[in-house]
């Protein structure tokens, strides 16, 4: 963006904004959608833009001020100016992209080969009778666009293999595990590792669901799996025995869009060489430390 | 304090009637190792990836003294 195109910008933010009080009793300086959007029109920008702009002037974009103050206007740019890439767009990835949209993330990637059918119906939250048979990719951009256009989704309808992964993962600042077998995890896993980007595995089956953020250089999956092959036979997996029922991937998508925040805002503590274990069935939320080679 | 044994996910089917909020009490009159462990239970041992003792994970060659708090894991993939 040119200066003279930013300085209109600044301009037509402060006019547009207005002062209000919070919930809490405090002055804010706020932007509502339907101001940002015209701004956006008169400067032939985008709400993503917009809001960054914004937010750099310490104005807050009015969907994002019940975020107050567990996430500050810095940290909101900061997520603003963020790049997250979620492989799988199901039980898990679904919930994911839907709450970092909420949350502000600015970019999403959405990586999935796969389009909507009737049994992702009881837990996939951008599976609709609407999005049958739709690209699941598609169906978050669509669904993101009505929840917060100031999130720009790349779409990927593509299966993740090692001659795709390090261009789609690349500029990333997270990338989250929303994958649904343990061989695929493996070699997000190592792509993320050579493209020194963190990684937030979630997986899951029945009631039980377990989280752990992998950075460059931790153990990682190994700890979790042994090896590639530890899902073995399709028939005799939890997850195909027990299936996986919508609470499961909520709460568990919940615990890693948390991660994600916490990566970015370098926030204290992540389940790094630790596993999150939930047991939905008994109300158990356990930490379980791994060695850290 | 004897030894307390919970499990995880589909292992929960080779006890007969678990109760997960429960888990298996057992007292072992000498040490046993958590391979000994699993095969007095009749829990395969290749389906177990996650072995966690007292909060820290461990291997099936790890050694009980009969007081620890076993955790057995599966490996769960569904997403």
């Amino acid at each position: 963006m040119n200066s003279e195109i930013q300085i209109n910008m600044r301009e037509l933010l402060h006019a547009k904004s207005k002062k209000i009080t919070d919930p809490a009793g405090r002055e804010v300086e706020i932007l509502e959608d339907a101001q940002a959007s015209k701004v956006a029109e008169e400067c032939h920008s985008t709400l993503h833009n917009i809001y960054i702009e914004a937010l750099t002037l310490g104005i807050c974009p009015y969907r994002y001020l019940r975020n107050r103050e567990a996430i500050s206007l810095k940290e909101q740019l900061r997520l603003a100016k963020s790049r997250v890439a979620v492989i799988g767009a199901g039980g898990l990835g679904g919930q994911v992209i839907l709450l970092l949209a909420r949350m502000g993330i600015g970019t999403l990637v959405v990586v999935d080969y796969d389009v909507f059918d009737e049994t992702n119906l009881n837990r996939q939250a951008l599976s609709s009778m609407e999005t049958l048979g739709k690209p699941k990719p598609e169906a978050a951009a669509a669904t993101v666009s009505s929840i917060n256009p100031g999130v720009k989704v790349i779409p990927c309808q593509v299966k993740l293999d090692s001659s795709n992964a390090p261009e789609i993962l690349t500029g990333s600042n997270v990338v989250v595990d929303a994958l649904d077998n343990v061989q695929d995890r493996f070699l997000l896993e190592r792509t993320t590792k050579k493209l020194g980007i963190p990684l937030v595995h979630g997986a899951l089956a029945g009631f039980e669901g377990q989280v752990m953020t992998i950075f460059p250089g931790d153990p990682g999956l190994k700890h979790l799996y042994r090896n590639e092959g530890a899902g073995g036979d399709k028939s005799k997996r939890p997850e195909s025995i027990l299936g996986v029922p919508t609470f499961t991937p909520s709460l568990i998508a919940t615990l890693e869009a948390m991660e994600v925040l916490k990566i970015i805002l370098k926030r204290e503590k992540i389940f790094r060489t630790t596993m999150g274990h939930v047991d939905l069935e008994t109300g158990q939320i356990n930490e379980f430390a791994f060695q850290k080679t | 304090m004897p030894l307390k044994i919970l499990l995880s996910s589909t292992l929960r089917k080779h006890v007969p009637g678990y109760d997960p909020t429960k888990g298996v009490v057992l007292s072992p009159d000498k040490e046993i190792t958590v391979a000994e462990l699993c095969k007095q239970m009749n829990i395969p041992a290749d389906r177990i990836k996650i072995i966690i003792v007292d909060g820290k994970n461990k291997s099936l060659a790890h050694v009980l003294t009969g007081v620890e708090r076993v955790g057995l894991f599966p490996a769960i993939g569904g997403g």
